[in-house]
């Protein structure tokens, strides 16, 4: 690739921010980085072109982008005991001073403690084989110095990898059926359709149709007088179901609003994560949904 | 005459393939209308009064629940037997029921000796007026209507519930002075075909308290033969206050 410094100036190219170089520009510094051969790369820089002609230029001289201590994204890994978890790698790059997924250069260096416990491939995707706890661990290599030629060095990130049970853990929504007013002999308010869904502790939907979610809503803050009322509905074959939401209050349309804790039980069995609703006049979200 | 006969058999075939083979309300069902064959295996005789009632388009309002009603397996297996006979032989002769037919909605009620006690489905409402709606926020709606004439200090309702079938609407309702269960049965009527159960054992059927924090309710809606009805049964029957056992009790 070359590129024409001048040319860039004379002729007012702009960048892809539309900005231009100043017509005046007679000297200042610049950087090169591979946007997507991340850990090690393959970008070298060449010489400069040297113009008598248009004023001094000199040779080019590099500083490496290092990566220092390299660790798993998870750690410890939750896997499903006979599902998949995917782990990676994340490293910090001095350059852009961020950490960046650097899970590319950690390919095919991938074994687990114990392949009763958990098996992975070379992407990294562990399989729950046995309920258990083992470790992941991973090899790779980064570049590590700011020597002139850019050195790699090995890296051998580790963690835990834990396999469970799925549990039903949390109900969360999951997508937006239907909104808008309604109005009752109270007055008026709003009223949602959510598509809840029964998930389990990896965030995953707990699969299993027939299960009775009972909830039971708790106001604290109450500026639209609501009563709460219990409710129930059933799981299909995804642990998702359509679930009404509404307020209807003589408060409405005034502004105000009231927030309710959500219990769930699923088959009578009590659910550690409890939603909280916000009903106003003109909205209602579940955990900010 | 021969061609048009065609005609109206195209239109027929055409009409009966588009549309779903869902369950629509018989608005003035025939009880003594005979069924050659009704058989369920293993459903609690709740749901195989729905199972009845979405292969003969019949809609139910059922006033008598206990939790054995709602969970209880059973075989049922009835032939040439009239509409009236098979919904008696569901429920078995442990369960004295009475039937009743408002507004094309079959209605079972407890059959009770002597007069009859306070009923919170016979509370007139005054005056309920709808927008037109699903089935289960119009069904809110009256709830939230009862409560109010009940309990006219409360401000306002945070709801909560099963959405059920958002394509099935019904409405508007401009209605004076109609007891809660008339009100049911036209919300039942109306819908793709449904069934209104309520979700309290028929031993507190007069206790008004219960309105304080629940709905006393639930409309079910026809699903078809694959429909999984047992979940959402042994949810209205969890819901149930202890003692609804006592069947027996008079």
């Amino acid at each position: 690739m070359w590129i024409d410094v001048g040319k860039l100036i004379r002729e007012h190219v702009p960048d892809k921010n539309g900005k231009t170089l100043p017509a005046d520009l007679s000297s200042g510094s610049f950087e090169f980085r591979d946007l997507t051969d991340i850990g090690v790369g393959s970008l070298f820089e060449g010489k400069l072109i040297y113009d008598k002609t248009y004023g001094h230029v000199t040779y080019g001289c590099s500083l490496c982008c290092v990566y220092n201590a390299p660790f798993l994204a998870f750690n410890p890994l939750g896997i499903p005991f006979t599902g998949d978890s995917q782990n990676g790698v994340t490293a910090y790059e001095n350059c852009s001073g961020i950490y960046l997924d650097v899970s590319n250069q950690f390919l095919y260096g991938w074994h687990t403690g114990s392949t009763a416990i958990a098996t992975v491939n070379y992407m990294g995707t562990h399989h729950g084989a046995g309920v258990g706890s083992t470790t992941s661990n991973t090899s790779g290599y980064l570049t590590h110095s700011y020597a002139r030629n850019c050195p790699a060095a090995r890296f051998t990130p580790s963690g835990g990898a834990n396999v469970q049970v799925p549990v039903p853990t949390k109900v969360l929504p999951i997508a937006t059926l239907s909104q808008g007013v309604i109005i009752c002999s109270n007055g008026q308010g709003w009223n949602r359709i959510f598509t809840n869904q029964l998930q389990d502790q990896f965030g995953r939907g707990y699969p299993h149709a027939g299960i009775v979610m009972a909830d039971i809503l708790s106001f604290g803050t109450n500026q639209l007088g609501l009563s709460p009322e219990t409710g129930s509905a059933t799981t299909n074959s995804n642990g998702s179901w359509g679930d009404f939401y509404a307020d209807c209050t003589s408060a409405c349309p005034s502004s105000g609003q009231s927030n309710a804790l959500q219990t769930w039980t699923y088959n009578g069995i009590p659910l550690a994560h409890a939603n909280t609703v916000i009903y106003k006049c003109t909205s209602i979200t579940i955990d900010g949904f | 005459m021969r061609n048009a006969n065609c005609v109206l058999w195209l239109v027929y075939l055409l009409l009966g393939h588009a549309m779903p083979a869902r369950a629509t309300c018989n608005t003035s069902p025939d009880l003594s209308a005979t069924i050659a064959e009704f058989r369920t295996s293993q459903t609690s005789r709740v749901e195989a009064l729905i199972r009845l009632g979405e292969k003969h388009n019949l809609c139910f309002g059922i006033e008598y629940v206990d939790r054995a009603l709602l969970t209880e397996p059973a075989d049922f297996q009835l032939q040439n037997s009239t509409v009236q006979s098979t919904v008696e032989s569901i429920f078995g002769p442990e369960y004295p029921i009475r039937i009743e037919q408002h507004y094309g909605v079959i209605e079972i009620t407890r059959k009770t000796r002597g007069t009859k006690a306070k009923n919170i489905f016979d509370f007139v409402i005054p005056k309920w007026e709808s927008t037109r709606g699903m089935v289960q926020m119009v069904s809110w709606l009256l709830h939230i209507q009862l409560v109010t004439d009940l309990n006219p200090q409360i401000r306002g309702f945070g709801a909560h519930g099963r959405a059920g079938d958002m394509e099935d609407e019904v409405g508007p309702f401009n209605e004076h002075n109609q007891p809660v269960k008339y009100l049911l049965d036209k919300i039942v009527a109306q819908s793709k075909g449904a069934v209104w159960i309520a979700q309290i054992p028929w031993q507190q059927i007069g206790n008004l308290r219960l309105l304080e924090n629940r709905r006393v309710w639930t409309i079910v809606e026809y699903g078809g033969p694959s429909a999984d009805y047992r979940g959402l049964l042994s949810g209205i029957a969890a819901g149930l206050e202890s003692g609804s056992e006592s069947k027996h009790q008079q």
